[in-house]
C-alpha cells in the first residue's frame, strides 16, 4: 500500500496542496481527477519527491519515503512516469530503458523486463536504435512508460499518459495500463480523460483547488451527480 | 562487468597498435633524424588532450559547464613549481601530489556546489570561474605560495630512462593522455557514465529512477580536477617560468572548452580529435606568422561546428566515419609526398577531412559499407534478393577507384536498385 498522509506542498508562497491524504493498493488502479490547475501534477511530483512537500508524509508497504535520499526511493519500488514524459531525447530507445532499470534492485532483472517491455509495445523495439527525441508523441509516451516498468515498480505514478495521443492510441494507453496490474503493480493514475479512466480505475478521488473533495469507488464515482457534471458532462 | 563488453578486442588493438607507434616515435626520430619539432609539437597535442579530456569528463557527460579548468591546471602547475624548486622534489613525485592537490580543490568546490540545492547551470560555470579567478589571486598575493613575483623552474630530476627533456616531456604526456582518454573510454562505457548522461539530459528523473546525482558528480569532479592538475604539473616543466598569468588565466579554460565542443562532448574522443585539431592549426598558424589571426580561423571553426555539426565532429564521424578519414588521408599523403614537413601536411589533411565532413550525405556516394545495419529509406527488400545487384554496383564503384569523388544524385547508377 502507497500511503499518502495530510499531504502539503507549496511553490514559495503560493500553498497548492493542502492536507492530501489518499491511498494506493497493490494490483489496483487508483484515478486521481480533477480539473486544470487543481495541483494534480504537482501531487504526482510531491510524492515521487521530484519537488519538496512542505507537510504531511508519504509511506510504502510501511517505509516513509521521506527517510531516504531520493534516489533511492525508486529501490523500495516506487517508479514515476512523469508529466510531459521527460524522456533522455538525446539517448537511444535501449539506452531510455536501460536507464529505466538503474537501481540496483531492478538491474538483476532488466533483461526479462526489457523483453516484456518490447513484447508489449512491439514499436518500440522497431525503433531501439533511434534516439528518444525523434520518436511521435504516442511512441514517446509509450517509452515513457516503458522505462517507468523498467524499473519493476511496485507502484507507479502516471501522470496523464494519454496526453496527445490519438484516439486509437488512447484507447490502446488504457489497455497497456489495465494490463500493468496484473504484474501486481499499484497505479495511481493522473487523467483528464475521466470517461476512460473511470473504465479501469478500481477506486479513485477527485482533487479540487489543492485538497480531496471526494473519493469513492468506481460505481460510486460514476453515479456522482457532481462526476457526471463536471467530468462526464452527462 | 564484462570486460569484453567494455574493451572490445578489436578497438583495443587499433588503439595499442596507435600507443606503440606513438611510443617509437622518438626511437625512430633518433634513427631518422627527422625534425625534433614533431615531438614538441606532439607534447603540446597530449598536453590539450589530457586538459581537454579532463574538462569534458566532468562538463560533457554531466552537462555541468565549467570555466574553472584554470583552478586544477594552475593548481598543479603550482604544486610542481613549488615542490620542485623550493624543496628539490623529482619531478616524478610531484605529479601524484599535485593530482591530489587538484582532485582537493575540486572536492572542496564540488561539496560547495553539488550540496547547495537547486544550483543551476549558468550558476556552477560562473562558481567554477570565480574558484579558479579566487585561487589564483590568492596564490598572487601570498608570498609562501608566490606573492606576484613569478617563479623560475629550473632543471627536475627525473629517471635517466626517460631521455633528455624533449623525450621525458614527451613519453610523460603521452602517458598522462592515454589515462585521460581510458578514463573518459571506460566511464563512457560504464553504468557510471549511463548515470552521468542521464543527468546531463534531466538531473531529476536522473535522480528519480535511482541515479545517486551527488555522489556521481563529486566523483567526476574530482577525477576530472586530478587529472587536470597531473597535465599541470607536467607542463610547468615545459613553461619553466611560472606566474599567475600562465597558471590561472583564461586562457586553458577557454580552449579546453572550444576543443571539446568542436570535437564533440558527448564522446570520449570528441576532446581528442578537438585537441588535434585545434592545436595543429594554432601552431601552423603561428609558423606561418599569423598568430594573431589564428583566433579568426578558431573562431570560424567553432561557429560552423555549432552551426552544423550540433553534436561536434565526433558525432558526425561515427555516423559516417570513412569520407572524412579519407580525406584526411589524401590530404595529408598529397601534401607530405609533396615536400611539406608533416605536421604542415596534417594540417591540409585535416582541412580536407574537414570539409567532406561538412558535406551534406546527398552530395556523397550512397550509404553503404560503412553504416551498420542502416537500411535504405523506403528500402523492403534489403536481404538476398537484393545481394547480386549490390555486388554488381559495387563492382562499378570500385572499378571507378574514386570512392569519396561527390556523385551526382540524380544519375541513376547511383540510385541502389533496393
Amino acid at each position: 500500500m502507497l500511503e499518502i498522509d495530510g499531504l502539503g506542498a507549496a511553490y514559495g508562497e503560493a500553498v497548492v496542496l493542502r492536507d492530501v491524504s489518499l491511498s494506493v493498493p497493490a494490483g489496483r488502479i487508483t484515478a486521481l481527477l480533477g480539473p486544470n490547475g487543481a495541483g494534480k501534477t504537482t501531487l504526482v511530483k510531491a510524492i515521487a519527491r521530484l519537488i519538496p512537500i512542505s507537510a504531511g508524509s508519504v509511506t510504502l508497504d510501511g517505509q516513509d519515503l521521506q527517510e531516504l535520499p531520493i534516489h533511492r526511493v525508486v529501490e523500495v519500488g516506487l517508479a514515476v512516469v512523469p508529466e510531459g514524459r521527460r524522456l533522455f531525447t538525446q539517448m537511444t530507445v535501449e539506452e531510455n530503458l536501460q536507464l529505466g532499470a538503474f537501481s540496483k534492485a531492478s538491474r538483476p532483472q532488466a533483461k526479462t523486463t526489457m523483453d516484456l517491455v518490447y513484447d508489449r509495445f512491439p514499436r518500440l523495439k522497431e525503433r531501439s536504435a533511434q534516439k528518444a527525441g525523434t520518436l511521435s508523441g504516442g511512441e514517446q509516451q509509450m517509452l515513457a512508460l516503458g522505462r517507468g516498468l523498467m524499473a519493476k515498480p511496485h507502484y507507479l505514478l502516471m501522470d496523464e499518459p494519454s496526453l496527445g495521443l490519438s484516439p486509437l492510441l488512447t484507447t490502446q494507453m488504457f489497455e497497456l495500463i489495465s494490463s500493468i496490474t496484473e504484474l501486481g503493480v499499484g497505479v495511481l493514475l493522473v487523467e483528464q480523460n475521466v470517461a476512460k479512466t473511470l473504465e479501469i480505475a478500481d477506486h479513485g478521488y477527485v482533487l479540487e483547488q489543492g485538497s480531496i473533495v471526494q473519493s469513492g469507488d468506481r460505481e460510486e464515482l460514476l453515479g456522482s451527480e457532481r462526476i457526471r457534471e463536471a467530468y462526464l458532462a452527462l | 562487468m564484462n570486460l569484453r563488453r567494455i574493451f572490445p578486442p578489436r578497438v583495443v588493438a587499433v588503439w595499442l597498435v596507435i600507443y606503440v607507434a606513438l611510443l617509437l616515435l622518438p626511437t625512430v626520430q633518433g634513427i631518422t633524424g627527422f625534425p625534433l619539432y614533431n615531438l614538441i609539437f606532439l607534447y603540446l597535442v597530449f598536453f590539450w588532450i589530457t586538459q581537454a579530456t579532463s574538462w569534458n569528463i566532468l562538463s560533457g557527460y554531466s552537462g555541468y559547464f565549467s570555466f574553472g579548468q584554470a583552478a586544477f591546471y594552475g593548481g598543479g602547475m603550482y604544486t610542481t613549481t613549488i615542490l620542485g624548486s623550493r624543496y628539490d622534489w623529482d619531478l616524478l613525485p610531484t605529479l601524484p601530489v599535485a593530482a591530489l592537490v587538484g582532485a582537493g580543490i575540486a572536492f572542496l568546490t564540488g561539496l560547495l556546489v553539488f550540496r547547495l540545492r537547486k544550483l543551476s547551470g549558468e550558476i556552477f560555470a560562473l562558481f567554477t570561474l570565480a574558484v579558479a579567478l579566487g585561487i589564483g589571486a590568492l596564490v598572487q598575493n601570498w608570498r609562501v605560495l608566490d606573492g606576484g613575483r613569478g617563479i623560475v623552474l629550473g632543471q627536475l630530476d627525473y629517471p635517466d630512462l626517460l631521455g633528455d627533456t624533449t623525450e621525458m616531456l614527451y613519453y610523460l604526456g603521452l602517458t598522462l593522455a592515454v589515462i585521460a582518454l581510458l578514463a573518459a573510454y571506460v566511464v563512457q562505457r560504464s553504468r557510471f557514465g549511463a548515470g552521468l548522461f542521464a543527468i546531463r539530459d534531466d538531473e531529476k528523473v536522473a535522480e528519480a529512477i535511482g541515479v545517486p546525482t551527488f555522489r556521481y558528480k563529486m566523483l567526476i569532479f574530482t577525477v576530472s580536477g586530478a587529472l587536470a592538475a597531473a597535465s599541470g604539473g607536467l607542463h610547468a616543466v615545459q613553461v619553466g617560468f611560472i606566474s599567475t598569468d600562465v597558471g590561472f588565466g583564461l586562457r586553458v579554460a577557454v580552449f579546453v572548452i572550444l576543443m571539446s565542443v568542436v570535437g564533440g562532448r558527448r564522446h570520449w574522443f570528441g576532446p581528442l580529435l578537438g585537441a588535434v585539431l585545434i592545436q595543429t592549426v594554432t601552431d601552423r598558424m603561428a609558423g606561418a606568422g599569423y598568430a594573431e589571426a589564428n583566433q579568426i580561423v578558431l573562431a570560424a571553426v567553432l561557429i560552423a561546428a555549432t552551426l552544423f555539426l550540433r553534436g561536434g565532429i565526433s558525432a558526425r564521424l561515427v555516423e559516417r566515419p570513412l569520407p572524412p578519414v579519407l580525406g584526411f588521408v589524401l590530404g595529408f599523403v598529397g601534401t607530405f609526398v609533396a615536400g611539406y614537413p608533416a605536421i604542415t601536411a596534417a594540417a591540409w589533411g585535416m582541412a580536407v577531412g574537414l570539409v567532406v565532413l561538412f558535406v551534406p550525405d546527398r552530395f556523397l556516394p550512397q550509404r553503404r559499407s560503412w553504416t551498420r545495419g542502416g537500411s535504405a529509406p523506403g528500402g523492403d527488400g534489403d536481404g538476398s534478393g537484393a545481394g547480386t545487384d549490390d555486388g554488381i554496383e559495387d563492382g562499378h564503384r570500385i572499378e571507378g577507384d574514386e570512392v569519396i569523388e561527390p556523385s551526382d544524385p540524380a544519375s541513376p547508377t547511383k540510385e541502389t536498385g533496393r
